[in-house]
């Protein structure tokens, strides 16, 4: 049975080979101007504002997380069913629908609770 | 288009397999909303009743009265509730609440005479529904029958008491309807995706739950332990489960279980997985070694929290260790029936040695549920259709026992606000004879005496033992309840025996907690000594979705 496994491990070996092998040549060959632009960290292009591992930040954010993954998980659903939304007419409409209507719920309950109030 | 024209087979979705979940699912996700509308109460409440009632009158219309009328009352009670208390949301979510539960309450018994009962003698029928991932059968009906029973004595049990510590939010209610809901679907589940996602969806739910008292920090502890232990319990149970679809290549109970034993199976990956499942399930009903998390949990969380957790907990997860054991691997009898078993004298043994030097009385009930699962695993072990309906009969009963009894203990921990200690039972049997008189039933049920529904349950584990040749599993059995009955009869000497000590004022107990301690108190009496009813249903309820 592992025959079959074989173009996987090719394919493993391969990869790590082709990552380990560009860095090699880049650190070999490549030329090193090291300046202080480049040697400070990118925060999508503005200046850091403070060291990552002792700033605090407001726990807010992980509602706004909370409030991705609402929609997230909707949209994970959705385009799937929108491809073969056709074949399953309107028991898929039915479906999806009640499906949406319990994300809304957690929306509704968010929004309800304040958790979209920044202050 | 391609896609669109390729048929795709609309599945035939037999509503009445999971008929009893969607009322509390329902009513959870209506209360949650009712939580955060402030004064649009009605602007939730008449819509929803008003859908609710149009179902209602359009299943009565296809012949489905019994439904029908369910959804028809809730619909109707909804927006009255609404009306009723419009000063206090508390009490709309709590009848909320208690109402859906007796809702799917009245679904399960109508699934039962509907779908599943017997013709004339001989097992219950079963249903096998949604492609096989939900089984309707004997575990079903009694786990059902069990959590909603629970959840139904919890609501009204805690409410004052919530209250009284200052950590009521209008989320409890839902939390607990969805933890019951996740239970009951675990009751039901028949593969083991489905198996894995009830158990997380009540987990989740009891992780918060645990935790409710936040400002409490024996509360947070018990949230946080839970949370992290019961994570890590759930990730080995899932890898179990993995290695078990890697070895059958199917994830369908039944299916595993025609599977599993096949020359063409690799049996040694079959046997990890079945190691790591029983790992993670006896976590979940925490089995020694396994059950170091329960003591802090059961201490730390309110004690409402900890009843609903100590009674329902444990019958869903001995309804999933049924069904995973009985159902999906009986042929490996050979390699889980010894383990199985040593872990079940362990924790007797364990459990109520323990017991016996605590000082908190949750804690010596949180011992007290350790030596019980350990009992119920008996019947598991002796792998036989007895074995099965004395497990269902035995969880049945110590759910309602516990329940009592941790109704008991919230009126003394009202009156004391602080842990309960054998201090705050001294002479209580003169103070508050009538509570006294229903901690010391409960004590008599989860010993075991003859005339309470504890005796029952355990004879007929015992006896399933020794028809099974575990002899040596049942004398540990009786060991251990000789051991146990010395603290709960401790707990009932210290109440009638000895003099109160000072001035302490009576036991605070609210209309709701007297109410559902006096039910489970007659129902504990009722049980132990008119069985019969419930025995044959128990011994019908030995059929299986195989």
């Amino acid at each position: 049975m592992f025959e079959e496994y074989l173009p996987v491990l090719i394919l493993a070996v391969v990869a790590t080979a082709f990552a380990a092998g560009s860095l090699v040549v880049s650190s070999l060959v490549g030329p090193r101007v090291p300046n202080p632009t480049k040697l400070s960290a990118y925060e999508c292009g503005n200046e850091p504002l403070a060291e990552i591992r002792t700033t605090r930040f407001p726990i807010r954010f992980y509602l706004v997380a909370m409030l991705f993954l609402i929609f997230d998980i909707e949209t994970v659903f959705l385009y799937p069913w929108a491809v073969v939304f056709r074949s399953f007419g309107w028991f898929g409409l039915a479906q999806m629908g009640v499906f949406v209507a319990i994300l809304g719920v957690a929306f509704v309950y968010e929004f309800g609770r304040g958790g979209l109030e920044w202050d | 288009m391609f896609l669109a024209q390729s048929a795709l087979g609309v599945p035939d979705i037999a509503w009445s397999s999971f008929a009893p979940e969607l009322v509390p699912t329902t009513a959870a996700l209506v209360l949650l909303l009712l939580g955060v509308a402030g004064r649009r109460r009605m602007a939730v409440a008449a819509p929803v009743g008003l859908a609710a009632v149009a179902l209602g009158v359009w299943l009565i219309t296809i012949e489905l009265n019994l439904p029908g009328a369910v959804a028809v009352v809730l619909g109707v009670a909804l927006p009255a509730l609404v009306v009723a208390f419009p000063r206090t949301p508390s009490l709309v979510q709590a009848w909320g609440a208690g109402l859906a539960l007796a809702g799917a309450l009245v679904l399960t018994l109508w699934q039962y005479t509907a779908v599943l009962a017997p013709v004339g003698e001989g097992p219950m029928l079963v249903q096998n529904a949604l492609q096989g991932s939900i089984a309707n059968d004997g575990i079903a009906l009694f786990t059902r029958l069990t959590v909603y029973v629970t959840a139904l004595l919890v609501i009204p049990m805690g409410y004052g008491y919530l209250r009284q510590r200052r950590i009521y939010r209008s989320e409890f209610e839902p939390l607990l309807l969805l933890a019951t809901v996740g239970m009951a679907a675990l009751g039901t589940a028949n593969d083991l995706i489905t198996i894995f996602i009830a158990l997380e969806v009540f987990t989740l739910s009891l992780y918060i739950l645990a935790g409710w008292a936040r400002r409490d920090r024996r509360s947070e502890e018990a949230g946080l332990k839970y949370f992290v232990t019961s994570a890590i319990a759930s990730a080995v149970l899932l890898y179990g489960m993995a290695l078990v679809y890697v070895a059958t290549g199917t994830v369908d109970l039944p299916a595993i279980g025609l599977t599993i034993g096949l020359v063409t199976t690799p049996r040694s990956v079959a046997a990890i997985g079945l190691a790591l499942i029983t790992v993670g399930v006896a976590f979940k009903v925490s089995l020694a070694p396994f059950h170091l998390w329960t003591p802090d949990v059961y201490q730390g969380a309110p004690t409402n929290i900890t009843a609903f957790m100590a009674a329902a907990t444990k019958a869903a997860g001995f309804a999933v260790i049924l069904r995973l054991y009985l159902v999906a691997f009986p042929t490996l009898e050979a390699l889980w029936v010894p383990v199985l078993s040593v872990l079940a004298a362990i924790t007797m043994l364990y459990g109520a040695y323990l017991a016996i030097v605590q000082r908190d009385l949750k804690r010596i009930l949180a011992y007290s549920s350790i030596t019980h699962a350990g009992y119920a695993t008996i019947g598991v072990v002796a792998n036989s259709a007895d074995g099965l309906s004395a497990t269902l009969w035995y969880l049945l009963t110590y759910a309602i026992g516990t329940a009592a009894a941790f109704g008991a203990l919230i009126a003394l921990e009202r009156r004391r606000q602080g842990e309960v200690t054998f201090a705050d039972l001294r002479g209580l049997g003169r103070e508050a004879p009538d509570l006294a008189a229903v901690l010391a039933l409960s004590m008599l049920s989860l010993a075991g005496i003859p005339a309470t529904a504890g005796f029952v349950g355990k004879l007929m584990v015992f006896r399933a033992g020794i028809d099974a040749g575990l002899t040596w599993l049942v004398v540990i059995g009786v060991v251990s309840s000789v051991v146990a009955a010395f603290f709960y009869l401790r707990i009932a000497g210290v109440m009638f025996l000895e003099e109160p000590t000072g001035e302490r004022g009576r036991p605070q107990v609210s209309t709701g907690l007297s109410v559902t301690v006096s039910v489970s108190a007659v129902l504990v009496i009722y049980l132990g000594i008119q069985p019969q009813l419930f025995l044959d249903l128990a011994s019908n309820a030995a059929a299986l979705v195989r």
